[in-house]
């Protein structure tokens, strides 16, 4: 069948599923790409028009009826990988247990919760780390997550149908099959060797260790005298320069946090934030910014052209910086001065990231596709979340969590509508497949003669969807459930064992035959 | 998990209406979605470029509301507002209200019959102030002001959609949760986010969004340089004030989070087209901690747009010896100084959405900028999120449950 009328794109699609089965169908766009663009050449529009149908006739002969694909994998019932057990992870691992999807989830140490447990209160609400985590988990155990505590994911692989992760734990290495996987995998505060005489000067501290010691005169381990009298914060150590330069955006808030904490805990001291800007975005985030004015935490802009200096000769005895404001050189005398530096990812996030065929940007953060589609990078059945992602505060992360969840968990059904062949006629671009997962929608794959391929791996290494394997003994394959019908592979492989389905060279060369023969 | 047979209502068509809509409905849970405007997009619908990409926004926005027209499980009602939810006997009602538009969104289908037909050309393929036709969905958008109410394109519309008498429609219907995705809006009517910076009262004074339009590649003629809109003169200076109503006890007092990336994105863009413009940005906190925003922030430096951590205390209109234009008051060192330029822009006063009464009885969420100041990005993550907490609303034998594991059992 020949049709004729709008773009597929704009109001076609109904009528297309509407006939797709048995019948081949051409579709001749002559609306969009013809009466809409010469408006103002009627008979013009009409000849083009008339190629257009011929066009499409002549290529309507030359269809041949495509060969339905199997399924090329294992499709097994949807399981979900979740790695890294932070708040990320949690939140995503419980959201997913709540919709009814098979989970396991990977941490490398052996409790959960992450930096969150390390965490004496959480902003903006000031809740205890550990009661949230406590929350999450409890979250995760109820609804039948299968946890896998101190477990590595020491390789993953896409494999036809998924992807498929070894993962080492007490009881040695196993390997298993999933059909998504979430990189939760968090990251780790830079602590400020070297800068600041950190490490060489007594009460130069980086934030966690001042976390720790907030948390424990909280528990009343330990006497609020040891704490410091005359704090300051240095904000952006490590942060914003050539070596690290972006801007960390959880420093700002937990410096803050902690100051209006030291403060409430030693009303009689003092408490200064050093910093190039504070960066509290959005509601939540500035209240904590007038809550810290309020509690009477002096804020202070630095030029970061002159470098901060931390004096003294045993112990810190004052900070010396330059004012932004009056750009005259300031000494603060302080018995402590707190690093702010940035979260950086763990090399073995950048590991998994490169094994999955995951970009990461140059400071090693997993990307995705901002800004639209945050965590969802271009790879069927990968999604990314927290601070892995991108450096997040502990309310982010949960939000990004779930986020992942609600995207996994619609391409875990989606497969599971699918039936793996192919029938669908190739209605969608890409980008509408992946907003909308279902059955119907599904692109037919690339198509591969057996016989003409030569095993050279060309394509294989073209695929930026990982869809192309070579199994042992046969011609490439293709993942029906990961290819994007790019057409990469067919581009550069030199047998032509590769192509599109129902475009053919035949017909292909049929269209243009009869646009130059008018 | 919520009752299937009842739809989850998003109220909102923004970035965030429409993606929470759709997580919802590729779980295969039943959304109907509604606008009040007469087509989805919300603002972004008014951004010409995003940071920090630098793409077009119109693609993104598009798709989206495309997938949103045709996924099988959403139901859409423009021109109707939302107007609160209450306790039924068997759950929750939602009441909305279909506007009494003449030319009904979800019959038409832009055949432009009744445009050719209108004697005074009052129906137009957009509404002025967005920059495509096909606006999603696509409806003629009707000018009141030249309408004479002939009534003759009433007969020559094919699907019946156009009915000069139409009344405001009431109804309810039963929903199972909500969603509210209201998004921002800038400060109306007119006057002011602050009285220190002029108000609106002069052409020159402009908020972002307005100034987005008047640099937007849509209305710019390649070669043709920026002109002030008093008098048409070329602008050689522009300065944007940032925080100007946010941060600020009097008016919001809270961070818009976007503005501190938006201005850098105008500037930069336009002093790519245009290097001879001068362009200061004065800000209280540079803010642009999210993914790839520092880089950002260095290309528009590195560009020559001067970032001043200044907050100007009085803007107004000046036409003296000393010069014609806006004149700024503010700190510079010790001192207090005045800058002129030509064209200021007031970046930042951008109000929640309140969410409708009602909300919080039922089990409600709030996504996007009405809930917490977001960006793209940001509104994506939280409408997931909304999407993931209704799904987790109850757990165990819910009715996407089942359906997970029939697909189990089958595959």
């Amino acid at each position: 069948m020949l049709a004729a009328g709008c773009s597929l794109s704009a109001r076609g699609f109904e009528t297309v599923k509407f006939l797709s089965g048995r019948t081949f169908v051409e579709w001749a766009d002559i609306r969009e790409s013809c009466a809409w663009i010469h408006e103002d050449d009627p008979d013009g529009a009409l000849r083009k028009a008339l190629d257009i149908l011929c066009m499409g006739l002549a290529a309507l002969e030359r269809r041949v009826l495509i060969a339905e694909q199997l399924p090329s994998g294992d499709f097994r019932a949807g399981e979900v990988l979740v790695i890294g057990g932070g708040p990320a992870g949690l939140a995503c691992a419980g959201a997913l247990g709540k919709m009814g999807v098979r989970v396991v989830l990977a941490e490398r140490r052996a409790a959960l919760g992450g930096m969150l447990t390390q965490l004496g209160l959480v902003f903006p609400h000031f809740v205890p780390g550990p009661e949230l985590a406590g929350e999450l988990i409890r979250d995760v155990e109820h609804n039948g997550v299968l946890v896998l505590p101190a477990t590595t994911v020491s390789d993953v692989q896409p494999v036809p149908g998924g992807y498929s992760a070894a993962l080492r734990g007490k009881n040695g290495e196993e390997r298993r099959f999933f059909d998504a996987v979430v990189l939760a995998a968090g990251a780790v505060p830079v602590l400020p060797r070297g800068l600041y005489r950190y490490g060489e000067l007594g009460g130069v501290l980086s934030q966690m260790e001042l976390e720790t010691s907030l948390g424990r005169v909280e528990n009343g381990q330990k006497d609020a005298l040891d704490l410091p009298r005359q704090a300051v914060f240095l904000q952006c150590v490590a942060a914003r320069d050539e070596k690290n330069p972006y801007c960390s955006a959880v420093c700002c808030p937990t410096s803050l946090k902690n100051a209006i904490r030291l403060r409430s805990l030693r009303p009689e001291g003092s408490v200064t934030v050093v910093h190039r800007n504070i960066v509290t975005p959005g509601k939540h985030l500035e209240a904590l910014y007038r809550r810290a004015t309020a509690a009477g935490v002096l804020l202070r802009g630095h030029n970061p052209a002159a470098a901060p200096e931390c004096l003294g000769t045993e112990r810190v005895e004052g900070l010396r910086f330059r004012d932004a404001l009056n750009g005259e050189d300031t000494v603060l005398p302080a018995d402590a001065v707190v690093c702010s530096t940035p979260l950086k990812p763990l090399p073995d996030t950048l590991k998994l990231a490169e094994a999955l065929g995951l970009r990461t940007d140059s400071m090693g953060f997993a990307c995705a596709r901002e800004p639209v589609q945050p965590v969802s990078p271009p790879l069927a059945g990968i999604f990314v979340c927290g601070a892995a992602r991108w450096p997040a505060i502990v309310e982010h992360c949960l939000e990004q969590g779930r986020a992942a969840a609600v995207k996994a968990a619609a391409y875990v059904r989606g497969l599971g509508n699918c039936s793996g062949n192919s029938r669908c006629l190739p209605v969608a671009p890409h980008a509408l497949w992946e907003l909308m997962p279902d059955s119907a929608w599904r692109l037919p794959a690339a198509e591969v003669c057996g016989e003409k391929c030569s095993r050279c791996g060309r394509c294989a290494a073209a695929c930026p969807y990982n869809a192309c394997f070579l199994p042992e003994g046969t011609g490439m394959r293709i993942d029906a459930r990961k290819c994007a019908r790019c057409g990469s592979c067919a581009a550069v492989c030199p047998a032509g064992a590769v192509r599109l389905s129902g475009e053919t060279v035949a017909v292909l060369r049929a269209r243009i035959k009869e646009a130059l023969s008018r | 998990m919520p009752d299937t047979k009842q739809a989850i209502l998003v109220v909102g068509t923004g970035v965030a209406g429409m993606q929470a809509a759709l997580d919802l409905a590729n779980l295969g849970l039943s959304v109907h979605l509604v606008e009040q405007d007469s087509h989805l997009g919300g603002q972004a619908l008014r951004l010409d470029k995003v940071y920090p990409t630098d793409h077009c926004a119109f693609c993104p926005v598009w798709t989206h509301a495309f997938a949103c027209r045709e996924h099988p499980r959403i139901t859409i009602s423009t021109g109707t507002k939302f107007k609160g939810l209450r306790q039924g006997p068997e759950g929750s009602l939602a009441l909305l209200e279909k506007a009494a538009r003449r030319i009904d969104g979800d019959k038409c289908v832009f055949c432009g019959r009744c445009m050719e037909i209108c004697p005074q050309k009052a129906l137009l393929g957009h509404a002025p102030d967005l920059p495509w036709d096909p606006a999603l969905p696509p409806v003629p958008w009707l000018d009141g002001g030249r309408c004479d109410s002939c009534g003759k394109c009433e007969p020559a519309c094919p699907t019946g959609a156009i009915d000069a008498a139409r009344q405001t429609n009431t109804f309810e219907i039963a929903v199972s949760d909500c969603i509210f995705a209201g998004g921002f809006q800038e400060p109306r009517p007119a006057p002011a986010p602050a009285p220190e910076f002029g108000g609106h009262t002069h052409p020159d004074i402009l908020t972002a969004m307005a100034f987005e339009t008047l640099i937007a590649e849509w209305n710019a003629i390649p070669g043709v340089k920026l002109r002030c809109q008093s008098d048409g003169r070329p602008a050689g200076s522009l300065a944007f004030i940032q925080c100007a109503g946010a941060r600020d006890r009097r008016f919001l007092p809270h961070c818009s989070a976007v503005c501190c990336m938006h201005a850098a994105k105008q500037a930069s863009w336009l002093k790519r087209r245009q290097p001879d413009l001068d362009i200061a940005v004065f800000y209280t906190d540079l803010r642009a901690p999210g993914k790839g925003q520092e880089a950002y922030m260095k290309m528009a430096e590195e560009l020559g747009v001067r970032f001043i951590r200044r907050r100007p205390g009085l803007v107004a209109p000046v036409d003296g010896p000393s010069g014609k234009g806006i004149a700024l008051r503010h700190e510079a060192d010790a001192d207090v100084a005045t800058t002129l330029a030509d064209i200021v822009v007031l970046n930042g006063g951008l109000a929640c959405c309140p969410c409708p009464e009602g909300t919080a009885e039922v089990s409600a969420q709030a996504c996007g900028f009405c809930s917490e100041p977001a960006d793209i990005a940001n509104s994506v993550i939280q409408a997931g999120n909304a999407a993931a907490l209704i799904c987790g609303g109850q757990t165990g034998d819910g009715a996407l449950c089942a359906a997970f594991q029939e697909i189990g059992g089958r595959s």
